[in-house]
């Protein structure tokens, strides 16, 4: 039946057309249908006229002319991705980065690796000396060539409190609270230990909980020279997960200077007492003189003592480390499947995570490749019309 | 000449614009009605200069170059709506016993535009099963079927509107 409209139009090969002819004999309906074909065919046929033919010479001119290579969208377009992906490689460069924000974000990062932008909170805005400064992360600078950069670098340092260095050293109170998840609180312990003999502090007190249990921990308050404290935290927290921090740090140089000058007119007074005593004769004069000598003495050690362990805090910063055990992994019970559903789950996750991130970038670089492509566009249309 | 043509080596494009601009021209204003005939038939030859060189001359020319119009009538016609196909179209022979031009194209827009575009091919412009493939691009089988499956439709939808009448 499908090929009667074939045989109408003569396109069947002999045999076909041969049992088709006999068909349309054969078959009263058939032979209607064919008559209405054929019909059809002969009215389409008689559709000899039509709309006056124009524009012949629009296209030879559209023909003739020179190609215009007008701004190719090709050419905006890869000189948009190329500006984003300088972009995406400088943003690299500098550590952070389109992967790398997927992980962390520029401010986790920044929290990380200064400990500067932790004790910000308390201590002025630009580093102490022995931090850190925002362009070196290792955090191994002295103090002197800290100061010395700041002084290059910008005329306003200067008139900072740095400044005052040439007077005396600056005294900062440093301290830190970590809390890490590890593997195992023993091998953290260990490590932790060597890496802090290794940079010449030590560990004042330890203390441990629940160490046959599941899930073991154990607090450490560790002392490490002021200059090491930020590479200190942040090998820290290598050692597993991190799942609090906190950094506070306390100029205490005030205080200090404060103590030096009592201490000086203490021993002033002292030394005062000490002529008057040489030279006092009576009994009554010199139990007097003596008891204040004795009075001033114990001002003098008390002060001496005070000025000693601010002097000492000062030098070594303090890191209150906890360390929990990871409670161990349960044996999935859903077998494969689980373990696929979570995988697939989590790769899911991974993956809109990236789309949003990348979403993020795009929308972000909007300003350079969006008139990029008005403009792509505008001229690819433009130039079709030419 | 048009066997000349069918060489790609001897191919001008100029031409091609010669021979066969009047049936590019009278397929798409079949297609996409007079008022955008000129611009498809402008568009056919301006992608038929641009795709010349890799024209491998396996089909006529002429083949060739409807299978360009079709692209370029469809492109058109994503930015248009589907005009009346035949419009300003008639029959300049006697019509008696055969069926009237608007008759016709009522019909045809009953059809999907694809398979109007079939017909309109193969009956006002004397192709070939074959050629009719190549232009669309489909396989011969399917345009018989199509073919077949159209007049059918097409006869129904005749008679309908007889009947309504």
């Amino acid at each position: 039946m499908n090929d009667l409209k074939a045989f109408l139009d003569g396109e069947l090969d002999a045999a076909a057309a041969g049992t088709m002819q006999a068909r349309i004999q054969s078959d009263g309906s058939l032979a209607a249908t064919a008559a209405d074909f054929r019909l059809l065919s002969g009215s389409f046929a008689a559709l000899t006229a039509g709309p006056r033919v124009t524009g012949r010479e629009k296209v030879l001119e559209a023909i003739r002319a020179p190609r215009v290579t007008v701004f190719p969208w090709k050419f905006a377009t890869g000189l948009a991705t190329l500006v984003l992906l300088v972009a995406i490689g400088s943003n690299l460069q500098k550590g952070g980065g389109f992967v790398g924000a997927v992980v962390k974000s520029e401010a986790a990062e920044a929290l990380d690796q200064g400990m500067a932008a932790g004790s910000e909170r308390q201590a002025p805005s630009t580093p102490m000396p022995g931090e850190p400064s925002p362009g070196n992360k290792s955090g191994a600078i002295a103090g002197d060539e800290s100061i010395g950069e700041l002084r290059a670098g910008s005329p306003e340092a200067e008139n900072s409190l740095y400044a005052e260095k040439d007077l005396f050293q600056r005294k900062v109170v440093r301290t830190g609270a970590l809390t890490i998840r590890v593997e195992s609180v023993e091998e953290a312990e260990t490590k932790v230990t060597q890496y802090v003999d290794g940079v010449r502090g030590y560990v004042e007190d330890t203390s441990s909980q629940n160490l046959n249990g599941t899930t073991p921990s154990m607090s450490l308050v560790v002392r490490v020279p002021q200059n090491k404290f930020a590479e200190a935290l942040a090998t820290f927290e290598k050692l597993g997960t991190r799942l609090a921090k906190d950094t506070q740090a306390s100029d205490v140089t005030q205080q200090v200077v404060d103590m030096d000058a009592r201490l000086k007119n203490l021993r002033s007074q002292e030394e005062t007492y000490r002529a008057i005593l040489r030279t006092a004769t009576k009994v009554g004069e010199i139990v007097d003189v003596q008891e204040r000598l004795s009075g001033i003495r114990g001002e003098i050690e008390s002060m001496q003592a005070q000025r000693d362990a601010m002097n000492k805090l000062a030098a070594l910063a303090t890191i209150n480390l906890r360390l929990q055990q990871r409670p161990p992994v349960e044996q999935a019970t859903g077998g494969w499947l689980q373990d696929t559903w979570s995988s697939a789950t989590g790769a899911f996750s991974a993956a809109l995570q990236g789309l949003s991130v990348m979403g993020i970038w795009i929308l972000v670089y909007t300003p350079i490749w969006l008139p990029i492509a008005i403009l792509s566009v505008w001229g690819f249309r433009r130039a079709l019309r030419a | 000449m048009n066997s000349v043509l069918n060489v790609a080596a001897a191919m001008n494009i100029e031409d091609l614009v010669d021979s066969y601009y009047d049936d590019v021209f009278r397929v798409c204003s079949k297609f996409v009605g007079p008022d955008g005939a000129d611009d498809c038939a402008q568009d056919t030859f301006v992608a038929a200069n641009r795709a010349l060189a890799k024209f491998r001359g396996e089909s006529s020319a002429k083949t060739w170059l409807f299978g360009i119009a079709q692209n370029a009538c469809r492109n058109y016609r994503r930015k248009h709506r589907w005009t009346v196909p035949l419009e300003g179209w008639h029959a300049t022979e006697s019509t008696d016993g055969l069926i009237d031009a608007s008759a016709l194209r009522e019909a045809l827009l009953k059809l999907d535009p694809d398979i109007a575009r079939l017909v309109i091919l193969k009956e006002t412009e004397g192709l070939t099963y074959e050629e009719c493939a190549e232009v669309f691009r489909i396989p011969v089988g399917t345009v018989k079927s199509r073919l077949h499956n159209a007049f059918l439709k097409l006869r129904r939808l005749l008679c309908e509107t007889e009947t309504t009448r």
